[in-house]
């Protein structure tokens, strides 16, 4: 059975949300595990939850990205292990370089909590297998440095933008971006927060869940 | 040239090089031109940071802070340009 990691930093807040969703509604093998005791190697796949990893100083997951510990999962991408940076995580892995671009304070300047609708563009990573090319889905957000910004788009891989709005200044409404080979994946948007139905408020559905079986699914079968 | 180090306080500020600065425009926006400081064409928002380092010379203690600034990755240079604002003894 594949084994996941969820690795929780000083300051990360989402990391509970994430075990409870692979354990309890996906039901796969899933270890919280504090960053200094994380090891590569031994996980089929990684995930770095949200939150406020050393309180945001000097820039969002600027100081996590230079911890051993994100030395370790380096090695895990370049293996292929799938890895997924959600919110503060994705902060993380473009700060640690194995995404490419910056995550600035939003455009307009304030931190925003609410949900939003995004645009799957790309089906071939391990996190969003399951579902329809171009398919539009709801999930929550909740941040103050999410504005994506890259100078060229050609050297991204866009897997989800925004859906009719920008709520940070994004460029090209980028909401979440995977590397060349679509193992390490990062979004500002929650999946977590968005896979059980007894969380989503009116007019919104659950789309978080497809991540998280895109995930286990592929782990099985590959992507 | 004398081995002797003193101390040496270097100023550093990091700022945005080419996206759009919204704290900087707000700024300005909300309390310069708001305040009447019509003459103010525009503010740029960044971080401060100092840094006692011992070093031989003033040089030496600005180029010795500008490598750990980039390679400790203080700054993002997607983004980001590193301002050596000034140095003074400690």
């Amino acid at each position: 059975m594949p084994r996941i990691a969820v690795i929780r930093f000083p300051g990360t807040n989402g990391d509970l949300d994430v075990v409870h969703v692979l354990r309890n509604v996906v039901k796969v093998d899933t270890e919280l595990i504090w960053y200094d005791d994380y090891k590569h190697g031994i996980y089929d796949a990684v995930v770095i939850p949200g939150g406020f990893s050393y309180g945001d100083w000097l820039r969002a997951g600027a100081i996590a990205a230079r911890s051993r510990a994100m030395g370790e999962v380096v090695m895990d991408a370049e293996d292929g292990v799938p890895v997924l940076g959600i919110c503060n995580g994705f902060q993380i892995l473009v700060e640690t370089g194995l995404l490419p671009g910056a995550l600035l304070p939003n455009d307009p300047p304030r931190f925003i909590a609410r949900w939003i609708w995004v645009r799957i563009n790309d089906v071939k990573t391990p996190f969003t297998k399951l579902y329809e090319p171009g398919e539009v889905i709801s999930m929550p957000i909740a941040h103050g440095e999410g504005r994506y910004f890259i100078d060229s788009i050609d050297e991204t891989r866009a897997v989800f933008t925004y859906f009719g709005e920008n709520p940070n200044g994004s460029v090209a409404s980028i909401a979440g971006i995977a590397n060349y080979d679509g193992n390490v994946l990062g979004l500002m948007p929650h999946p977590e927060r968005s896979a059980e139905s007894v969380l989503v408020p009116r007019r919104f559905i659950a789309g978080g869940l497809k991540l998280w079986l895109s995930l286990k699914e592929s782990l099985r079968g590959g992507w | 040239m004398s081995n002797a180090t003193s101390r040496y306080l270097v100023h550093v500020a990091i700022v945005l090089k080419g996206s759009r600065d919204p704290e900087g425009e707000t700024i300005h926006r909300s309390l310069v031109i708001t305040n009447g400081y019509n003459s103010v064409n525009r503010v740029i928002s960044g971080k401060y940071l100092g840094f006692l380092v011992e070093s031989r010379s003033e040089m030496e203690a600005i180029k010795y802070i500008e490598e750990l600034c980039m390679k400790a990755r203080i700054y993002n240079p997607t983004v980001h340009k590193l301002l050596v604002l000034g140095v003074e003894g400690a």
